[in-house]
């Protein structure tokens, strides 16, 4: 297709490694309510070659500051001004990169360009080609992956039907997709969340773009397929040699991926700069606050801290505050300044930019010893080594890892749980989806025990068979209270089940769909403290009361509905239905992983704080490794219905026994970017197994490194190996594995 | 990982002053936030934090200005069926072979009398000439003739409600006995604006009492659907769709020509909405099983469960809120069908027939189209107030079903 | 593909039966049987009605048995010899009567089937893509306003539009030269032209509650982030809604006409009776006044069957469009 770029009148300056130069970039939306400014003066840049990342909360203008880029904000968003300044590379006839013209290039303002202009779309797909976070609904589900990649080819350059087909083939190739000649005429259905990712990177690699934007690629992915993409990404980066600008929301992503960081909030850039001095010397407050509200893996001391977490939520649209967008949530705020100045942003350095007043050198000038004192404060606040509060670790209950003294509270002796497959005319069963398949382990009183493993793994539904909202298949869930005599949950129905509804409670992953929305809190808390007859009337008033009290909520709330909450007050309120009735188990399914950063490290923090005053038990269900260590006395990792490895945490994050564990923690982003290149990464390949079709032998061995003939043939039982762990691994005594809490300083031996 | 954006309607957090408004999902998504509640914008006070679901339905159905519009004209509609006596100035019945397809009137409000112009609302009489051949009448306004007419007038006695007699009139002329044919007269010289009226009482109600019965039917066997799952569910979906793939207007008609002959006129009416009941439940157990099932995965639910509730009460505490709405949605919707399916089968003659009055039996005074295109006024009128009154409930029906939900994002 | 049809065909037969079930329990309702009403339209003729005919009918249809044992005798003289028994009224056996009147009215009901989704296919797009413009409340209160009028009215305007301006009456389905004469291009022909109004009649309310389908669904297919990984290739605006929303909203609206097929076969009955047109629904009416039960028990069960069967086409295109559903429905797990 040939393209004619409108030049702007003075081709502007733009440096010599820059590839795109975002300049005061504003994207409004004028809706019904008011006009929201989702981007409001960002400005970055993306070096050739390089990867940028752009993190932030939901909220904060990270995506649509890419669909910006590309004019292809929805409407009625509009880009209504900055520049974006783009390094066009010149292309022969045929669209193809020309090199005989290289270094020619032309630098072309993108936001200038209108939307549907045939140079706009010249560049779309393209010099800048864009990859979304649901790779599901971002492909079509009609068309076949082959279409849907030789459509691009053919959008931009002149070849033929054959060679097209052969270079849509050759990139899924080149992408890792395994039969790419097959795998041409699948429709999307048909491919694995982490196949499809593939093929939508395929698509947009297909016309060898200088600059790949990549919307939360991940997100929706398992932990070991996001490792699986991300090696790919940083490989085809070096192949291809494009610059890439990733966004994310989550630090240990950035730290693995970046160059540059861009912290992004309320549609500005806070702070921006190579990741390694953004991590280890974080200048604005925001950054700061960021990278201190999320558990590391593999930290070094056990010691319970308590996270940082960032006041309150992100403000919603309509309401932005004046002077810095971040004022009513910093903790160095000045009064007077803050709220009434916009901060310009302050160069510090090469590629470093930070828009914090605490910076202005003004500012500093003029009022030079309290925001300079504030300043050196902050510096020293270094993030290995601050020092921040602990939850007494042996108040009542105790949180000592081992502690054997404890008594056990549940006792689930193999648990199954199996889902009729029906199939045919006559709906006959075929089949079994074993979600979950004998599994044995026993909580201690006052413990934590985190679940993991990846989604389809069976996690829910053991939660849920604990609760017994599902009816076990079989096998027994022994409840212990006070010495008291063992009751088989699991053969409980009815009424009989109800005493124990009291002592076992759940807390939901999603805190929007938990809550009744047409009940009010007093009623939602309320609920079972009337079911119970533990309370009613005035008395039961009191007790909701206080027990958002307990949550952090004001009892004055109670006659308000749960639309009046945001999802991290929400999720404070299903905390407190489920203490309402004095718990000794709390089932926790995934209870954070829908919150956002500093919301999720408040809800923690409270976890936590509850747990102590309130002596209860937690299974922690999860597929965040990172919080799972963070919070967790013991964890036990699941794969296709079994337990494979079942440790101390410290035990299990130091020295996995299971290979599959091994990988899991292996898959995990570490946010220091420090330790990323010299860390060796294990990347699973394919998929889990099918939960109604399970591999023989060993369920994990088709993706093990370690995996011999006999696992192919054995099932490996659970077994003792000795400090306190139990895994299923043929060769769990013989094999070495790594775990992070040493980081990758441990040199290990792989066998074979 | 799925990110809930934490939207809040309006709401703060507890550390921070009210900020009000909602969500803040503006950059995540491809949209940005749009008002959650159709309150946002306008309602700012910790009013919409306590605001129950019906309170938020009504802010949001207020918006819908052609469903609000609907809904008065629905009002009046209504009034109509309960005050048709008062309202109507004549009998439906009541004929006068002098005014044989009399064309609508025009209402004069003042007189040109000798001393001036005075007020005196009145309408002009009729003469007509008869055409040898065809008996067609060509009708001529008669100057000299003057109807007063008025508000409040005495005409043909009736009982309202079966409790107080009177033969207070709304409007009509002042001489009970005055032509007085605003909207036209039919072949038998009926007033045809009285005989609407009266129809609206049949039309509207079989339409109610259709329902009824439908929602009746629909909720039970839906519920039962529903709640018991398995070969029951099986039984009545399969039910459903074998009567929803049959078409409805033929069976209608073999239902109704079976109506006995003997039977009176209100029985025949009963059989009708009984028969129209037959095809109409399918859409409302529908919605009730739909609802049913989507509600029964809700989180909420089984919390509900796990609080220790009983299964009554988490079906009427906790689960029956969330879908009236949607039934009442649904119902609204499911009324134009049955006064249309009414209208159609009175208009073929299977359905209620003289001296009974219904919009139908009016249309069917209009199936000789020679003679329409002399007096349109016969298909016009009955035609308009079918098509208004359903347009309404549509307009309704569609704004109750976008407020059904006003928590959905 | 074909696991699927043969699927899909099996679970029609239960179908079949109770419509058939339904089709002669409705023979059944009025009081009295259909020989007695038989005898008494005969002997209201003065004829003399022999004895031996009226017991050989008693025997063929099995009067004297019971419901069960009448239903199989009924339906199994339809399966093998497709006698679907006699027309009292018109003596004659019912399937002399029948088959040109449901082949006109199938495709009258095919006809304004497609007319109604090319129709509603265009305003539907038309609306959504241009979603809040005038065109966009135009479209969107004609739709409404053709909801909200009987197809009948609509007739009746019309006829008494093209009465009062063009003196001429729209009725029927031929001129009165091919009325009866045998099939010719000249008569085909003239169908065609005679067709286009009751087409018009009839697709209007099923159109309209089908422009609203399409509206509804492509404006959530609009927002769909495949599009806007289509924008994102740089694809052109018209182009790229052409290949993908539009092709995505395609499939719940050709699954509508599951449901707008009987609509529409409804629709035409009561048209055909205002327009008078050569098709079932003045027979069907004609034969339930006169208590002809015969008859009107084999048009509904002939018309329940034609809509299962157009029913069961619109989902195997469906099928054919969407590999989805193939895939979930014909069990490939």
């Amino acid at each position: 297709m040939a393209t004619e770029t409108v030049q702007t009148p003075a081709t502007p300056e733009l440096a010599a490694d820059v590839l795109l130069s975002v300049r005061n970039l504003q994207t409004h939306f004028p809706l019904d309510q008011g006009l929201v400014k989702a981007v409001d003066g960002a400005g970055f840049e993306i070096r050739r070659g390089k990867t940028l990342c752009v993190v932030g909360e939901s909220g904060c203008g990270k995506s649509v500051t890419a669909r910006s880029i590309l004019q292809i904000v929805d409407r009625p968003g509009r880009v209504v001004g900055g520049e974006l300044l783009f390094r066009q590379t010149p292309r022969n006839d045929d669209g193809r990169p020309d090199a005989a013209q290289h270094g020619q290039e032309r630098i072309v303002d993108l936001a200038k360009l209108s939307p549907k202009s045939a140079a706009m779309r010249a560049i779309r797909g393209r010099d800048i080609a864009m990859i979304f976070q649901e790779p599901m609904t971002s492909l079509s589900p009609v068309h076949t992956i082959g279409n849907q990649i030789v459509e691009v080819i053919h959008l931009h350059e002149n070849v033929s039907k054959k060679e097209a087909k052969e270079r849509a083939i050759e990139v899924l190739r080149r992408v890792g997709v395994p039969r790419p000649e097959q795998r041409f005429d699948s429709h999307p259905f048909q491919l694995s969340g982490g196949l499809r990712q593939r093929a939508m990177i395929a698509m947009a690699l297909v016309c060898n773009p200088t600059l790949l934007i990549a919307d939360e690629p991940t997100t929706a992915l398992d932990v070991t397929t996001q490792a699986q993409i991300l090696e790919l990404m940083r490989e085809l980066q070096s192949d291809y040699g494009m610059a890439i600008m990733f966004i994310t929301h989550d630090l240990g992503v950035v730290a693995e991926m970046a160059d540059d960081v861009a912290v992004m909030y309320l549609g500005t850039v806070a702070e921006r700069g190579d990741v390694e001095s953004v991590f280890r010397d974080p200048q604005h407050p925001y950054t700061r606050a960021l990278l201190h509200s999320i558990p590391k893996v593999g930290a070094a001391a056990r010691a319970r801290e308590k996270l940082d977490t960032i006041r309150g939520m992100v403000p919603d649209p309509y309401n932005r505050p004046g002077g810095c967008p971040f004022h009513n949530r910093c903790d160095e705020m000045m009064p007077g300044v803050c709220d009434r100045i916009l901060p310009p942003p302050t160069t510090l350095g090469e590629h470093r930019e930070v828009r914090c007043l605490l910076h202005d050198p003004e500012l500093i000038s003029s009022n030079g010893g309290t925001v300079g004192a504030a300043e050196t404060e902050d510096a020293s606040r270094d993030l290995a080594t601050e020092p921040r509060p602990t939850v007494v670790p042996d108040a009542a209950g105790g949180s000592t890892p081992d502690g054997d003294a404890r008594s056990t509270l549940l006792d689930v002796e193999d648990l199954r749980l199996h889902f009729p497959i029906r199939t045919g005319f006559l709906r006959r069963t075929t089949g079994h989806v074993r979600a979950v398949d004998g599994l044995t382990f026993a909580i201690s009183e006052g413990e934590t025990l985190g679940l993991v493993g990846e989604s389809g793994c069976g996690k829910t539904s053991t939660g849920r068979c604990i609760v017994r909202s599902h009816d076990p298949t079989g096998g027994r869930i022994l409840y212990r209270e006070n010495g008291s005599p063992a009751v088989d949950l699991a053969q409980l129905a009815g009424p009989e089940l109800k005493p124990y509804r009291r002592a076992v409670r759940m807390i939901f992953q999603d805190p929007h769909s938990s809550l009744n929305p047409r009940m009010t809190l007093r009623d939602i808390i309320g609920e079972p403290l009337r079911a119970h007859g533990v309370a009613s009337g005035s008395e039961l008033e009191d007790r909701v009361g206080e027990l958002l009290r307990d949550v952090g909520l004001r009892p004055e709330y109670m006659s308000r509905y749960p639309h009046a909450f945001s999802g991290g007050e929400r999720q404070r309120v299903g905390i407190a239905r489920a203490l309402s009735l004095d718990p000794r188990l709390v089932v926790a399914d995934e209870a954070v992983s829908a919150l956002d950063v500093s919301v999720r490290a408040q809800i923690l923090n409270l976890l936590q704080d509850l747990q102590a005053e309130h002596q209860l038990t937690y299974l922690f269900i999860s597929h965040d490794l990172s919080v799972v260590e963070y919070l967790c006395d013991r964890v036990a990792v699941m794969y296709v219905g079994k337990i494979v490895e079942l440790a101390d945490t410290a035990t299990l994050y130091a020295r996995p026994r299971h290979p599959y564990t091994e990988a899991l923690l292996s898959a995990v982003p570490k946010p220091d970017p420090r330790t990323r290149d010299r860390r060796e990464r294990i990347v699973l390949s394919g998929d889990v197994a099918d939960p109604s079709d399970p591999p023989s032998g060993c369920y994990f061995h088709p993706r093990c490194r370690y995996a011999k003939p006999v696992c192919a043939e054995e099932q490996p039982q659970l077994r003792d190996v000795g400090d306190g762990t139990t895994v299923a691994c043929h060769f769990a005594e013989e094999l070495t594995l790594r775990g992070v809490a040493d980081g990758a300083s441990t040199v290990t031996t792989t066998p074979k | 990982m799925t990110h809930v954006d934490s939207p809040p309607l309006t709401g703060p957090e507890p550390e921070q002053p009210a900020t009000g408004g909602t969500a803040a999902t503006g950059a995540t998504g491809a949209e940005p936030a749009v008002d959650n509640t159709g309150s946002g914008g306008r309602k700012k006070g910790p009013s919409v934090y306590t605001a129950s679901q019906w309170r938020l339905m009504w802010w949001r159905f207020r918006k819908h200005k052609l469903a609000m519009a609907g809904a008065i004209f629905l009002i009046v509609i209504y009034l109509m069926v309960i005050f048709a006596e008062f309202l109507a100035p004549f009998h439906p019945s009541d004929h006068n072979g002098a005014y044989q397809h009399a064309p609508p009137q025009r209402i004069h409000l003042f007189e040109e009398t000798d001393d001036g112009t005075r007020f005196n609302p009145h309408v002009k009489g009729y003469a007509y000439e008869e055409d040898e051949e065809t008996w067609r009448r060509t009708y001529v306004t008669d100057e000299e003739q003057i109807h007063p007419v008025g508000f409040f007038v005495r005409g043909h006695e009736y009982t309202l409600f079966g409790l107080f007699t009177t033969d207070i009139h709304l409007f009509g002329p002042k001489d009970p006995d005055a032509p007085m044919y605003l909207v036209g007269a039919d072949r038998m010289g009926r007033d045809i604006l009285s005989r609407v009226i009266y129809g609206t009482r049949i039309s509207m109600s079989v339409g109610l009492v259709g329902v009824t019965l439908a929602l009746v039917l629909g909720v039970v066997l839906g519920g039962v659907s529903g709640y018991f799952g398995g070969w029951i569910d099986s039984a009545v979906q399969r039910t459903i769709e074998f009567v929803r793939s049959v078409p409805e207007i033929p069976l209608w008609m073999a239902l109704t020509a079976a109506l006995p002959r003997s039977w009176s006129q209100i029985q025949v009416y009963f059989g009708i909405t009984v028969i129209l009941s037959i095809i109409g439940w399918t859409t409302l157990a529908r919605v009730v099983r739909g609802r049913f099932f989507s509600l029964r995965e809700e989180d909420f639910v089984t919390a509900a469960v796990l609080d220790g509730v009983s299964k009554r009460r988490v079906i009427f505490r906790h689960m029956m809120p969330s879908f009236t709405s949607h039934i009442i949605a649904a119902v609204t919707l499911a009324i134009p069908a049955m006064i249309l399916a009414e209208t159609a089968l009175s208009f073929l003659g299977l359905g209620l027939q003289e001296p009974t009055v219904s919009w139908g039996v009016l249309l069917r005074e209009a199936q000789n189209i020679p003679s329409i295109a002399h007096t349109p006024w016969v298909l016009v009128v009955p035609g308009l107030a079918v098509i208004t009154t359903v347009l309404a409930l549509n307009f309704v029906g569609d704004g109750l079903r976008d407020a059904a939900d006003p928590y959905n994002r | 593909m074909l696991t699927y049809i043969a699927r899909r065909v099996l679970m029609m037969i239960p179908t079949l039966f109770l419509i058939s079930l339904a089709s002669f329990f409705i023979i059944q309702l009025p009081p009295g049987d259909f020989l007695s009403t038989y005898a008494a339209g005969m002997s209201a003729q003065n004829a003399e009605v022999a004895q031996e005919t009226l017991e050989a009918l008693e025997q063929r249809y099995g009067l004297d048995q019971p419901f069960y044992v009448q239903y199989w005798y009924w339906i199994s003289n339809i399966v093998c010899c497709g006698d679907f028994g006699q027309s009292f009224e018109w003596n004659r056996p019912v399937s002399s009567l029948i088959w040109d009147r449901l082949t006109l009215t199938m495709l009258l009901a095919i006809v304004s089937t497609l007319f109604t989704w090319f129709v509603a296919f265009l305003i539907g797009t038309y609306t959504a893509v241009r979603q809040y413009s005038v065109g966009d409340y135009f479209w969107t209160f004609v739709g409404f306003i053709g909801l909200a009028t009987p197809n009948f009215l609509l007739a009746l305007v019309l006829m008494w539009i093209s009465f009062r301006y063009f003196g001429q009456s729209v009725g029927g389905l031929f001129s009165p030269e091919y009325e009866s004469a045998p099939w010719s291009i000249g008569k085909a022909v003239d169908l065609f032209q005679h067709m286009w109004i009751p087409v018009v009649v009839i697709a209007t309310a099923g159109a309209a509650s089908t422009i609203r389908v399409m509206r509804a669904n492509l404006l959530d297919e609009l927002h769909r982030p495949y599009t806007t990984t289509a924008r994102a290739k740089g694809m052109q605006e018209w182009r790229l809604i052409a290949k993908y929303p539009v092709r995505l909203a395609l499939n719940p609206f050709i699954s509508t006409v599951g449901w707008t097929l009987p609509t529409l076969v409804s629709g035409e009955i009561i048209v055909s009776v205002v327009l008078n047109l050569p098709t079932t629904g003045p027979l069907l009416l004609r034969s339930l006044e006169s208590q002809d039960m015969y008859l009107a028990g084999s048009f509904i069960l002939m018309l329940g069957v034609l809509t299962l069967i157009g029913t069961l086409l619109s989902d195997i295109l469906l099928a054919w469009l969407d590999p989805r559903i193939q895939y979930e429905k014909a069990g490939s797990r």
